[in-house]
């Protein structure tokens, strides 16, 4: 009895509490609690039907949570935060009441007093609400880290579905149960809007119907903020003329470069950046292991990106950039950096580069090319290198098979990469190109660069210096001093060039190293049989041809002594060999012609004019685009062999015997 | 009994057991082939529907529901799949066309725009089209005001109320 006394005195209170709140006295929440709603079946938030949220009193009747619902102007969630805070600070205590049964309910604090909501409670409800929404709105939907928020949503609930109601008397905000009586649950056609606050699975976390803001089902709360779970990495991959696998681009080369951000988290990102560099440096330069910010030169317009942007799980395309490269011996960089990165990294960038380089090529004209052949040690006998190879830059192409190679035969004990022969054969011949006269040309794949080669065996290279007369005349520091003869030199030699004039024929042996700083000529001019000039250079040691030279005429011989020397190199700046680096370029970039042959026991082929791509299937020794061109006409093999002692060279006949190539 | 007679009924016997067995495998063929075929294909189009919405995937509700919209013969049936047209339509963010969905539905029966008032209101609020809202809120209301009184009515009608007031206001 005391208890039930003390129940129905604790009642009165709280309908004097309002009177209190009106009269501006202190406002005290009520500790009292309706005893129907004290047993029973529980069905939200630790409440039972019709028993309020903050107070625990029993009404079965009132009004929607919030009167005139949630407007449809309200489709994103700055909308909805504005629209609660409001009501929030509304001087209309149901708008009030609403307001912070809703941050309440949705930040998941249990029922019961205080009937206020904190400025923390309010910041955390603002942030939760904001993690289902930070990642994109349109109007429609709302996603973020915790999930997304559905703004219209017309869909049936049945009867049973837990509802809320506004207590008049209590202000307070109770739970009941729809049934037939009090919706239209029954009536399975019967739809009206929600706001749905859906987790990543899908699952409701919080469900409001609009016409009332009344809340619905079981609301649990949303979830607290998560850090979104995303990761960026960017990428700037490139083509070259289609090709991903391409290394080095040339002039006339059209480069692609594919700007991607792969997000390897779990969850979008929210809206990211991405800034995209040019950098053009001078010849080669490494792609640099910490990206380049800025351009270089300035006044680079980057390719048009949809950032910001958010970033699915998985390959994001940003943008795609096509140049066409016109100048060469540069490499062309570009950067892509996306701000944030991941919730800890606030920017990540990479970058990728391309160099610009010729791919330099030789052409043989009249003749043939043949790697291998083992210098002669007694007559007949030498040891072949079977490692000798023929390579160079060729198109590859079917039909078009420009670039490097002979206007006959290819001969090679060890591979022909890339270097092709038969070119400029008769579309009548037998032979054609790409590897036509290729010795072997039993197994090759041209399109991806094998044009031969493993030939077995080779004749041997004739001992030239061994031909060395006993007697020999001084070399003359003078070229043009040589008349037809045999000279001799030793030591490092430097030949300035000069003119051998009809009716020389001139042998100059060196036993050492030359380095030739001139063109050496045979003389203009038309020359009858008998007055063809001739030249051999044999030089024990290396030849090295300075890179101002343009034309060679002559045979040309560097034999090993040893195991040192037996280079030709096409490109030098003094008696010795060039580093093999990024200097040829701008060193080498000149045209070497050889009327003539060069014998050696390996050929370094240093020019760096010109560049595979502007080569072509039809062009002649005159073309400006190969490195080297060598010629191997009548005025050398007409003259040959020389015999050595001879003063007076006679030759009854000369006969080609087969294979005539 | 002799031995001619127990073989009589024991063939009997079997030929009762094959014909049992066979009645057996037409019963169950004809439930079979029963159940291949879609028992209401509107409805169950519309249950999944439901289904779809619940789980938040809108635009696999919606394209059920246009792909069962032929399948419609009856006018019930068609202003059942018409009502869901729209409600999906709406969900997937496709005013327009929700909008249209109702009108093609209150065609077939006029009756049913009042109370479908509400939902289309919204819609033109969602376009903002405030005076479209209006209009179709209004008919919502006069449709509440002739229902019976259930224990949320004077609450819905407050609601409704107070949504025309203030988009009257905000004009």
């Amino acid at each position: 009895m005391i208890k039930r006394l003390l129940l129905v005195g604790l009642g009165i209170w709280t309908l004097l509490a309002p009177v209190a709140i009106v009269g501006g006295a202190m406002v005290m929440e009520s500790s009292a609690e309706d005893e129907e709603c004290q047993s029973g079946q529980i069905i939200a938030w630790g409440r039972r039907r019709w028993c309020g949220y903050f107070k625990n009193e029993r009404n079965t009747s009132g009004l929607h949570v919030r009167v005139g619902g949630v407007p449809a102007s309200v489709n994103r969630a700055n909308d909805f935060i504005t629209l609660i805070e409001n009501d929030l600070k509304s001087s209309n205590a149901h708008r009030r009441t609403g307001a912070q049964f809703v941050i309440l309910t949705m930040i998941g604090r249990g029922p019961g007093a205080p009937q206020s909501v904190s400025d923390p409670q309010l910041q955390d409800w603002k942030e939760r609400v904001m993690s289902y929404a930070s990642t994109s709105e349109n109007g429609s939907q709302s996603r973020g880290p915790n999930g997304r928020i559905d703004w219209f949503v017309s869909m049936h609930t049945p009867c049973g579905e837990k509802n809320t109601y506004y207590q008049v008397p209590e202000n307070d905000v109770a739970p009941y149960l729809d049934h037939a009586g009090n919706s239209n649950c029954e009536v399975a056609s019967y739809r009206t809007n929600f706001i749905l606050f859906r987790d990543n699975s899908g699952a409701v976390k919080y469900m409001i119907r609009r016409e009332c803001m009344n809340p619905m089902g079981d609301l649990d709360g949303l979830d607290k903020p998560k850090a979104a779970d995303y990761n960026l990495e960017p990428t700037v991959t490139t083509e070259v003329n289609g090709d991903i696998s391409a290394t080095a681009a040339e002039v006339g080369d059209t480069v692609r470069f594919i700007y991607r951000a792969t997000n390897t988290g779990n969850d979008p990102s929210p809206n990211v950046n991405c800034t995209i560099y040019a950098n053009v440096r001078a010849g080669y330069f490494a792609t640099p292991s910490t990206p380049t910010s800025g351009n270089n030169p300035p006044g680079y317009s980057p390719p048009p990106t949809s950032c910001p942007k958010v970033f699915t799980k998985g390959v994001n395309q940003i943008a795609t950039e096509t140049i066409t490269i016109t100048t060469s011996n540069q490499t062309i960089c570009r950067s892509l950096f996306v701000s944030p990165a991941s919730p800890t990294v606030s920017s990540r960038g990479k970058e990728v580069c391309m160099p610009v380089a010729n791919k330099p090529y030789a052409r043989v004209f009249g003749g043939d090319i043949s790697a291998g052949n083992g210098p002669e040690t007694v007559p007949e006998t030498c040891a072949a290198n079977m490692n000798a190879a023929v390579v160079g830059w060729n198109k590859r192409a079917p039909g078009n098979f420009a670039g490097a190679g002979s206007q006959y035969a290819a001969f090679a004990l060890n591979a022909i990469r890339d270097f092709a022969s038969a070119l400029g054969s008769p579309a009548s011949a037998n032979a054609q190109a790409p590897t036509g006269l290729s010795f072997a040309n039993t197994s090759v794949n041209p399109g991806n660069g094998a044009f031969g080669g493993s030939f077995g065996s080779e004749p041997c290279m004739h001992d030239y210096y061994g031909d060395k007369p006993a007697t020999t005349q001084a070399m003359p520091a003078n070229f043009n001093a040589m008349i037809t003869g045999n000279y001799a030199a030793s030591g490092t030699v430097t030949l300035g060039g000069g003119v051998v004039d009809r009716n020389e024929r001139i042998a100059l042996f060196v036993d050492g190293d030359v380095f030739i700083n001139g063109n050496i000529m045979f003389a203009g001019g038309m020359w009858d049989i008998n007055e063809t000039p001739s030249l051999r250079l044999i030089v024990r040691g290396n030849i090295y041809v300075s890179r101002t030279v343009t034309q060679l005429d002559g045979l040309f011989v560097a034999q090993a002594n040893g195991s040192a020397g037996g280079n030709f190199y096409t490109c030098a700046t003094s008696a010795a060999a060039l580093p093999l680096n990024g200097s040829l370029y701008n060193t080498c970039l000149g045209k070497l012609t050889v009327n003539g042959a060069v014998v050696a026991n390996q050929i370094h082929l240093l020019r760096t004019v010109g560049s595979l791509s502007q080569s072509n299937a039809g062009e002649t020794n005159a073309s400006t685009a190969a490195g080297e061109v060598i010629n191997f006409g009548p005025a050398l093999w007409l003259m040959q062999p020389q015999p050595p002692e001879s003063s007076t060279p006679d030759y009854d006949a000369i006969i080609s015997l087969p294979p005539i190539l | 009994m002799s031995f001619a007679q127990w073989a009589t009924r024991k063939r009997l016997s079997i030929l009762a057991i094959i014909a049992v067995a066979m009645a057996i495998a037409v019963v169950v063929l004809v439930v079979v082939l029963r159940d291949d075929k879609p028992a209401n294909s509107t409805d169950d189009a519309i249950k999944n529907a439901d289904a779809a919405t619940a789980e938040g995937d809108y635009e696999v509700a919606f394209n059920m529901l246009k792909q069962t919209q032929a399948k419609a013969t009856t006018n019930d049936e068609k202003i059942k799949v018409l009502n869901d047209l729209a409600a999906a339509a709406a969900n997937a963010g496709q005013v327009d066309a929700a909008i249209d969905y109702y009108a093609q539905k209150h065609l077939i029966d006029p009756n049913t725009l009042p109370a479908d008032g509400l939902l289309v209101g919204e819609l033109y609020e969602r376009q903002e089209k405030t005076q479209k809202a209006i209009e179709y809120y209004q008919k919502y209301l006069e449709y509440l005001q002739g229902q019976s009184a259930n224990e949320f009515h004077d609450a819905e009608i407050a609601s409704v109320t107070e949504r025309i007031r203030q988009l009257e206001e905000g004009q």
